[in-house]
């Protein structure tokens, strides 16, 4: 019995050493939510009336941005949207298409990879939370 | 009562290993196959108390991982099955999902070594949210990044519903063929959309197909096709591939998945401690090359056999 308590833990501490991708540019910020909700009626401060109804990433000095492309995976790594366009929002369908097949409550996987002014590369992973 | 405190910490105990798909399928001894297609209910034998954890991770840390943890009873009276199924989703603390289900099966002779199973499951669920968790982009200015409250009113942090499985399995000794529909009547689980007055709110029909099917035997090294379908409008997803099992201790697959990826697994069960464990990587392609972005997976399951 100790000996599978050992490998249970062993088996535990083996596998609870994640990659975790931290580095960022210098030049820029990218900020990203982590929910959104769209049947949101929240305007934003700026009196734009689609703010928490679609999913947006906000871009700090974007004229420091070279190229971005973001990608919302869901739970079985399907691509369920993607943009190269920072501003451009996902309304929680496939793809994006206005009027399309809506996703699911839950979670899914953001995916932003971007190059700065200096060439520099970068990626950015996180979960994000659609809600009904 | 060694069984109870086995159940609620998550051991799995097991008097009987005689399930024809741990020959056929042997990727699909990781999980517990009842709790998927209610048709497996009692086949693993009688009396069997099990359990399941595992963990997702993408690339993030350990923490953030989508663990699953599930805790069963099954087990049969002649031709008839039964079983309880308690399981524990939770995704990084912010969504958690909880399952009490009861099962059912009921086992068809149609000849020597040929099979037919159908089962039907009910399920209690409770989905959970914690709304201080999360972030919306109304809480974001530039070049000072998250310094607002969010205006989004508090949506209700626990949603009830009852779900439904139904499923048929025709197995004989070379393999097995099951298809199961899971929530059958679509059942409403939105935080916001209490009224459930949009169709979007609902958890969508699932058809899952698997297939296992023995193939050829050279020296100790058995070889096996295997094949999974999720059949919906929205998240369709499909592996097509082969494993193979050395003695069975030591098994290794390689499937080819819908995503355009593909999905490795290892796993090493060992027969005196009864712990099995498992190791599943997905790369996915990316114009030809594979990429490192897939879903990390892990299992462990412990056995006591009486």
């Amino acid at each position: 019995m100790k000996k599978v308590v050992r490998l249970y833990f062993i088996f535990m501490i083996l596998f609870s050493c994640g990659k975790e991708n931290i580095e960022q540019s210098t030049l820029l910020n990218i900020y990203a939510p982590n929910a959104f909700h769209p049947g949101s009626k929240v305007p934003c401060a700026n009196g734009d009336p689609s703010c928490n109804n679609m999913y947006k990433i906000l871009v700090d000095k974007p004229g420091n941005l070279k190229s971005i492309a973001i990608q919302i995976l869901d739970e079985k790594q399907n691509l369920v949207f993607k943009t190269e366009n920072y501003n451009e929002g996902w309304n929680g369908n496939i793809m994006g298409n206005a009027g399309g097949t809506p996703c699911m409550q839950g979670q899914y996987y953001l995916v932003i990879n971007y190059t700065d002014v200096a060439n520099g590369s970068y990626q950015i992973k996180k979960d994000i939370y659609l809600l009904r | 009562m060694k069984y109870w405190i086995a159940f609620l910490l998550g051991i799995n105990f097991c008097f009987a290993q005689t399930d024809s798909l741990n020959i056929n399928a042997p990727w699909y001894r990781t999980n517990l196959q009842f709790q998927q297609n209610p048709a497996f209910t009692g086949d693993n034998g009688k009396f069997v108390v099990s359990n399941s954890t595992k963990f997702n991770l993408y690339e993030t840390n350990f923490n953030d991982a989508l663990s699953t943890n599930t805790s069963s009873f099954q087990t049969c009276f002649k031709n008839y099955g039964i079983g309880i199924n308690y399981a524990y989703s939770n995704y990084s603390g912010v969504l958690s999902n909880q399952t009490l289900g009861l099962n059912q099966s009921y086992k068809i002779h149609i000849k020597k070594g040929h099979f037919l199973l159908f089962g039907f499951s009910v399920s209690i669920n409770m989905a959970q949210l914690d709304f201080s968790k999360l972030t919306f982009f109304d809480q974001f200015v530039s070049s000072q990044g998250k310094i607002y409250q969010t205006q989004e009113p508090n949506p209700n942090p626990t949603v009830y519903y009852c779900n439904f499985k139904a499923g048929g399995i025709y197995k004989n000794q070379f393999g097995f063929i099951s298809l199961n529909i899971q929530n059958l009547f679509e059942p409403i689980v939105a935080f916001y959309d209490q009224v459930g007055i949009n169709k979007s709110s609902s958890l969508i029909r699932n058809y899952e197909l698997l297939a296992g099917l023995k193939l050829y035997k050279i020296n100790d090294v058995q070889f096996y096709a295997n094949l999974k379908a999720d059949i919906n409008n929205i998240s369709p997803y499909e592996f097509i591939g082969v494993q193979a099992s050395y003695k069975s201790k030591f098994i290794g697959g390689i499937h080819y998945t819908s995503n355009n990826g593909l999905n490795m697994m290892l796993s090493y069960y060992h027969p005196k401690f009864r712990v099995f464990a498992s190791y599943t990587k997905e790369y996915i392609f990316k114009n030809t090359e594979l990429s490192n972005e897939g879903i990390l997976s892990v299992g462990l399951t412990y056995q006591i056999k009486k």
